[in-house]
């Protein structure tokens, strides 16, 4: 990617890859591959799975020229077919019986580590991660886009296609699922038990 | 929503300072936990591997296309054939059926009217 093709905007690319400019498509690659591909490997904790999201994404991009429209950003578009490729992979990795403790071996992080490399904090940390892993798809989705894109309830609910009332509550839920499943984590820390902060 | 919810949302009302800081810690918490994946980056050479993959997908459609759909013409062009035969000779087994049924009601009624009307008309 030139330096000139960085100031480019999403419009003009996507007018240049209606044209079947794919080295439009490769600007647009570079710009949002890492968003999509760390939000596929949020949701479906795999990462070849969520390579395979990356690809199928801009091949949809690619099939779909045509058809988006340049007046708005390309950004929610691209959330929104990663959010459902991530569905069906998911879908169609339950339905290979993949059992559900398997889950938690696809985190990484200290679980792998020698047990003397595992402190306090990457323990908590880990504890989150299970808990979040353990969330209802439609929870964690928003979690994912809201904390790790921090997309705003309102950018979330147009990428979802819903009001932002039910954004919002599944936003809250997820949140108090994860202080019950963490509720104890969330005690003994020093901070929070002596009332420091 | 449970008991346990509600006791905790009545907590946070009466202490909105340490639900406040519960909060902002979750908050934390969660942006940790996703650390990992905020800092990922895809394999290298993705993008390689998608150029090829729309490079031989175009390639294939357009020298194969043409080639492809002919062959499911001439396929289709048979079926449909086959089908029309098998439809044609159902609809005059049906003609030639209902000819056979109202000439032997014919029969059987002249038949009854006039009983040397069947071998008339089968001489």
């Amino acid at each position: 990617m030139s330096r000139s093709d960085v100031s480019v905007p999403d419009s003009e690319l996507i007018r240049r890859l209606q044209e079947a400019d794919l080295d439009a498509l490769g600007v647009l690659f570079e710009r949002y591959r890492q968003r999509v591909y760390r939000t596929a490997l949020a949701i479906v904790r795999d990462p070849a799975a969520a390579e395979d999201i990356l690809q199928d994404c801009f091949l949809k991009v690619y099939a779909n020229a045509q058809r988006i429209d340049v007046s708005r950003p390309l950004a929610p578009w691209l959330y929104r077919v990663t959010v459902n490729l991530s569905y069906t992979w998911l879908t169609h990795a339950r339905h290979q019986r993949t059992p559900l403790e398997q889950v938690s071996d696809l985190l990484p992080g200290p679980m792998k580590q020698a047990p003397d490399q595992v402190t306090e904090q990457s323990e908590i940390r880990q504890n989150v991660r299970r808990a979040i892993a353990e969330l209802s798809l439609d929870q964690r989705v928003v979690v994912v886009l809201y904390y790790l894109n921090n997309l705003s309830l309102q950018d979330i609910a147009e990428i979802l296609d819903l009001p932002v009332g039910t954004v919002k509550s599944r936003l809250f839920y997820a949140r108090e699922n994860l202080r019950a499943a963490l509720g104890s984590n969330l005690g003994w820390l020093p901070e929070v038990a002596h009332g420091y902060i | 929503m449970g008991i346990s919810s509600l006791l905790l949302r009545m907590g946070r009302a009466l202490c909105p300072q340490r639900c406040l800081a519960e909060d902002a810690l979750l908050d934390n918490l969660i942006y940790e936990a996703l650390l990992d994946e905020a800092l990922s980056v895809p394999p290298a050479g993705a993008w390689e591997r998608l150029r090829s993959t729309i490079s031989e997908g175009a390639a294939r459609r357009q020298g194969m296309w043409v080639v492809q759909e002919v062959r499911s013409n001439a396929a289709q062009r048979v079926a449909q054939e086959r089908q029309a035969a098998r439809v044609e000779r159902q609809l005059s087994m049906l003609r030639q059926g209902r000819s056979d049924h109202w000439r032997q009601a014919c029969e059987v009624l002249w038949g009854n009217v006039f009983p040397t009307y069947v071998a008339l008309v089968n001489w």
